[in-house]
């Protein structure tokens, strides 16, 4: 059985009607996976992630994490969504021991607090740690929240657009760290990372699904190892391969003038 | 910069036209007593004003206007009512016979403020403590929402002045009557207010603490507290205004203690003087409050 097993299911909010957001969806993640989602807006790349979180609930089929059935926030979850959701009367340091605290209820105060400040300087917010969320820069707020997500040491990790409000070069200087983060682990979280960014989904990603309205699309490997820097031409062909393939998927479905002939394809 | 400079130069002429025509101008009101405290007074005011307008570089003309504004009605008041005895000299007191009342009645006022002060405390902590702690619960849990929030929507706009001739025939003394209406007209606003602000709450911020797994209490005492602290303590200048309000109102319908009885007394036996002082009082209470809070303010909502 797969580390994250999504077990045909199905989701429409109360009040749509027969258009569901999510239906008959069944995909597999291994443990270790770094899976990138992809796809144009509204195909319901966020309701899967909240799905997958526990957050909401699917309303057909199942989704097993380990073998357990997932039936709310789980231990081994934790989320960085697209918006900064430090809590705004934490420092750093606090936001990042308040994490921690909840899953390793174990630790004294000296140990969160000294794990807090080995993930604080991971990312390198060190010189940071005192201060409050207003008064850091949008790029340092989200290294925060990926610190705080990456320091309660859950199996799995979801993102949500992690980097979307960010620009061009806090984002690349972002998925370099996620990059750095995921190699330098000897156990490699399972990651499932909703983007809209192509380029950015093939960097990182060892499995893209590509997601139509409704449903997995195509689930694509990215055969090429990390970390996808000064890349041989041969890989670097590989890589352009499969963001052409994905630029013309998202071609084809933005010139699909009848939505529902999607749902029926 | 140009056009401070010209508002502190006018302030400052007519702050010294009042004080001459204070001092040098013969008053017909009879019965207008000594000019000192009335020149103690607009001292206190000039020094306020001068500490402000220089300690603040950053200061609008805003500050200017009010001095220039507070210096007319001042001049304006001397001038009809002490100088040319304008006006029903038992009704209209002049600013000296004002000003020494706060010297020959310190600590009848200050007693009554103390009684005031006392109840609101009581009435403002009170309402406020428990309109929060029910308005998390209510926030957090749908269907206790559902069953309180139609309800504080109903209670919220009225006014509890309106039932304080009524409680203080029901509840046993004055006192506890004063603090109820007090109490009642925080407590419904308030509950309202919460509810709204947690339902309003950032849908990501509040995803982001489910994930960490919280328990209700944690989630109500480390997240919900503290993400309404802001909205909390930010309307808590209108809280206190119309809680003052609403006990000095309370203090009108029988009461033997505090401001609102000071100056009803003060009514019955037409002393207007005092009344007026009461007035004033009144005015200088809620402006120290105002200022207490906005350092609360500042010192616990520090993000």
């Amino acid at each position: 059985m797969a580390f994250i097993d999504i077990k045909d299911i199905g989701f429409a909010y109360d009040g749509m009607g027969e258009k569901p957001i999510l239906y008959h969806l069944s995909a597999a993640v291994e443990k270790g996976e770094f899976i990138g989602v992809v796809g144009p807006s509204g195909c319901g790349k966020t309701t899967l992630l909240r799905l997958l979180s526990g957050l909401t609930m699917p309303s057909e089929g199942e989704i097993r994490i380990d073998g357990r059935k997932l039936e709310g926030p789980h231990e081994d979850i934790s989320v960085v969504f697209q918006e900064y959701t430090l809590f705004p009367w934490l420092t750093v340091r606090k936001n990042v021991e308040f994490g921690i605290r909840q899953t390793h209820k174990d630790l004294s105060k000296s140990q969160i607090r000294q794990k807090a400040n080995e993930y604080i300087e991971r990312v390198e917010l060190k010189d940071a740690v005192s201060k409050f969320p207003h008064q850091l820069s949008g790029g340092m707020r989200q290294r925060a929240a990926i610190a705080r997500a990456l320091a309660m040491e859950t199996d799995i990790l979801l993102m949500d657009e992690p980097f979307g409000a960010l620009d061009v070069r806090i984002r690349h200087e972002l998925q370099t760290l996620i990059e750095d983060l995921r190699n330098e682990s000897e156990q490699k979280k399972t990651v499932i990372f909703v983007t809209h960014d192509i380029s950015e989904a093939v960097r990182l990603s060892d499995r893209i699904w590509f997601m139509l309205p409704g449903r997995i699309e195509a689930d694509l490997p990215v055969p090429v190892a990390h970390p996808r820097t000064n890349l041989h031409a041969a890989e670097a062909n590989i890589l352009r391969g499969i963001r052409c393939e994905l630029t013309d998927r998202l071609n084809i479905h933005a010139g699909t003038d009848n939505e529902e002939d999607l749902y029926e394809a | 910069m140009r056009r401070r400079r010209r508002l502190m130069f006018i302030s400052q002429v007519m702050f010294l036209i009042l004080v001459l025509e204070t001092i040098l101008i013969p008053k017909v009101r009879i019965n207008t007593q000594k000019p000192w405290a009335f020149l103690a007074v607009l001292f206190i005011i000039e020094i306020v004003f001068l500490m402000t307008a220089l300690k603040k570089n950053k200061v609008g003309t805003g500050l200017y206007d009010i001095m220039i504004f507070i210096v007319g009605i001042l001049i304006l008041w001397e001038t009809m009512v002490s100088i040319l005895d304008k006006g029903n000299p038992v009704l209209i007191p002049s600013p000296e016979n004002v000003c020494m009342t706060f010297v020959t009645q310190w600590r009848v006022m200050l007693l009554n403020v103390a009684y005031s002060m006392e109840l609101l405390g009581i009435g403002l902590t009170v309402g406020l403590v428990t309109s929060v702690i029910l308005g998390i619960v209510c926030g957090w849990y749908p269907r206790l929402k559902a069953f309180a929030y139609p309800i504080a929507n109903v209670m919220a706009p009225i006014p509890a002045v309106v039932i304080s001739p009524y409680l203080v025939h029901l509840m046993p003394s004055f006192r506890s009557a004063s603090a109820l209406v007090v109490i009642i007209g925080v407590f419904w606003p308030s509950l309202l207010g919460t509810i709204n602000r947690i339902g309003g709450m950032d849908s990501q911020l509040l995803d982001s603490a489910r994930m960490l797994k919280l328990s209700d209490g944690q989630m109500m005492v480390r997240v919900l507290l503290p993400y309404i602290i802001p909205g909390v303590l930010g309307g808590l200048k209108v809280t206190m205004t119309t809680s003052m309000l609403m006990l000095n109102f309370a203090e009108l319908m029988g009461a033997t203690h505090g401001m609102g009885y000071y100056i009803q007394n003060s009514i019955t036996y037409a002393n207007y003087t005092h009344a007026v002082a009461g007035i004033i009082m009144i005015g200088l209470v809620v402006t120290v409050l105002n200022k207490i809070i906005s350092l609360i303010q500042k010192k616990l909502i520090y993000w």
